[in-house]
């Protein structure tokens, strides 16, 4: 049996390598499709009225947004919406978010998959995880718990939307679209 | 008004300022529902108390 000696593998359509083999026995995977967790880049929520990571790979299957210490600079509730090349979608969610503490309430939300901050100046910690279901209607669920740190509330989520195609990217922003990130950072895991 | 995207390929960060379009879409869009507020029957349901126990504590059975 012959060995075949290279070190680099890639697909004819890839613009980089797919395999790097290494001279001690070892590979390097440029991206692991399926069976692997893979970071994002976390990014400072202190600016900007949406956050989204985009280039999120056609064969992730589920997607962790974490929340760490996030604050708004108002009281418009928090939206999640997901996105294709196209765009973000902006209708077509089903779902509900509640807040639960001193004072309780819930409501629901047809534009994204929402948290109801109840009108206050929430810092947020905790995350989302949203779940492809049906790949073939690229319809995705989420569900969510945060818990503030500047008051004893604690909000939860869960939903679901269809998208139009492959799912690329996600977007985290307010109900209002004006007010602004002024704290904390987020970040996503994905995985297929 | 801004936002920023990251790349999560390629780790890429940018700040990208709204297009007149995308301001428009966010000035059209109505104030934020309040959250639905409870009704007297689940706010009794949350405290524990049944309507005999409130009826009782408040001398009226």
């Amino acid at each position: 049996m012959s060995t075949l000696k290279t070190t680099n593998i890639a697909h004819p359509s890839a613009t980089g390598t797919n395999i790097v083999l290494n001279s001690d026995d070892s590979a390097t995977f440029s991206q692991i499709a399926g069976g692997a967790i893979t970071s994002g880049t976390s990014v400072a929520s202190t600016s900007g009225t949406s956050i989204d990571f985009t280039s999120i790979p056609s064969w992730v299957k589920r997607i962790t947004v974490m929340f760490d210490g996030v604050s708004t600079n108002g009281g418009s509730n928090w939206l999640v919406r997901l996105g294709t090349s196209s765009g973000v979608a902006s209708s077509g969610y089903l779902g509900s978010g509640s807040y639960n503490g001193s004072a309780n309430g819930g409501g629901n939300s047809t534009t994204g998959f929402i948290h109801l901050i109840g009108g206050g100046s929430q810092i947020m910690h905790g995350s989302m995880i949203i779940s492809l279901i049906n790949p073939s209607t690229n319809k995705w669920t989420q569900q969510s718990i945060l818990g503030d740190s500047s008051q004893a509330f604690t909000f939860i989520s869960g939903g679901t939307v269809s998208l139009s195609g492959t799912l690329d990217r996600v977007r985290i922003t307010t109900v209002n679209g004006t007010d602004t990130f002024d704290a904390g950072t987020i970040n996503i895991l994905y995985e297929g | 008004m801004e936002r920023i995207e990251v790349n999560v390929i390629t780790g890429e960060q940018r700040t990208i300022p709204l297009t007149a379009e995308e301001i428009a879409e966010i000035q059209s869009r109505p104030q934020p529902e309040p959250p639905a507020e409870l009704t007297a029957e689940e706010k009794l349901e949350r405290s524990g108390l049944t309507v005999a126990e409130l009826k009782s504590l408040l001398g009226l059975d």
